[in-house]
């Protein structure tokens, strides 16, 4: 214990340095610890994103004769993105945005001419190009509590996922 | 001497980096003054093995919880694209499973034994064919080890419609879930 001049008692400052180096320390691993969740989450979150579009993809190369229209390909593959951000989806595909309404659908035939999804003159949609691809391209504005649980304002949470699947030629489809 | 000789307190401090070099060069340096700060090393030494523990923990979690969904979402795509037809796959010839249930379940196995760096299978992934609605689900359970919990079961799920539902049932919400 030290005395000053006066003979009255004062705190000695052994150990300071220790209790700063905490001081320091502390933010900055609970910063690692958030970083590392934040990563994880978005990992995870990226996955079903791709999943989503990976199932849309597939199900409009598979299922109609119409790239448009009623029963079509694009009405399918956005009901497929709509069900993944439902709310009672296991592995829900949060988003800020419109999921489904913001994606696109766009087929490419084995030309690589892009196939309309809209009707032409006559009224008709198009039929899938056989052989060709179904690109499916979404974009999820992911909240950000959801990164790691902190709102980091600012912080740019779009991510985006592109799904191809190509169209079997020999499938049947119904609705010709 | 009496008190009267001894310099005063600001000499006292002015000479006292002096006498430290002079100490130091002739190699008889003092020992640092370590008294009170046990607890806070002590402190910090705790703090950086929890963050470490808890950062690891994070991490495997999340590479195991990413492996297991990609078993089910792969689980998912190979039922759909099987046949409707019966197969055995569970060793019991007693009882037969559909070619759906079965590719399903191979596929989920193939995925968690490709990523067994990241989870081991825990149980028997389970396939779902629900015919009338249209439907496939695939449950798959992993498990992984953690410095903070220690063994840690994890369940990915994933659901999707059978290939052969017609294109006006697909536009529907009751063929998507699960």
């Amino acid at each position: 214990m030290l005395t000053n001049g006066r003979g009255k008692l004062q705190r000695g400052e052994t150990g300071s340095g220790s209790v700063i180096g905490v001081a320091i320390l502390f933010p900055a691993l609970m910063l690692v610890i958030v970083a590392i969740q934040m990563l994880g989450d978005s990992a995870r979150i990226e996955q079903g994103i791709q999943a989503a579009a990976n199932r849309a993809a597939r199900t409009a190369s598979l299922c109609c004769y119409h790239t448009g229209g009623p029963d079509g390909a694009e009405g399918v593959a956005r009901a497929s993105l709509r069900a993944a951000a439902s709310a009672n989806t296991y592995n829900q595909v949060l988003c800020n945005n419109d999921f489904a309404g913001g994606s696109e659908v766009i087929f490419i035939d084995v030309d690589g001419n892009h196939v309309p999804n809209d009707a032409d003159a006559g009224g008709n949609y198009r039929a899938v190009p056989p052989g060709g691809t179904v690109h499916v391209f979404v974009t999820c504005r992911v909240p950000n509590q959801i990164l790691g649980g902190f709102g980091f304002p600012g912080l740019n949470a779009d991510r985006k996922a592109v799904a191809v699947a190509t169209v079997d030629p020999y499938r049947f489809r119904s609705g010709a | 001497m009496n008190a009267g000789d001894r310099p005063p307190r600001s000499r006292m401090a002015l000479l006292e980096p002096a006498a430290a070099i002079g100490a130091a060069l002739k190699g008889r340096t003092g020992h640092r003054d370590e008294r009170g700060e046990v607890l806070p090393v002590a402190i910090l030494f705790l703090g950086v093995l929890a963050t470490v523990l808890i950062g690891v923990h994070v991490a495997l979690v999340a590479m195991a919880r990413t492996a297991v969904q990609s078993a089910a979402d792969a689980a998912v795509a190979a039922a759909q694209a099987a046949g409707p037809g019966a197969q055995e796959c569970d060793g019991d010839p007693l009882t037969m499973e559909t070619a759906r249930e079965c590719e399903g379940i191979l596929a989920a196995r193939i995925a968690i034994a490709g990523a067994k760096s990241s989870v081991i299978e825990t149980k028997a992934p389970v396939v779902a064919v629900e015919s009338e609605r249209g439907s496939v689900t695939a449950v798959v359970f992993g498990g992984t080890i953690t410095p903070l919990l220690g063994g840690l079961e994890i369940t990915g799920q994933a659901c999707g419609p059978l290939d052969d539902v017609p294109a006006s049932e697909l536009t529907g919400t009751a063929v998507w879930q699960c």
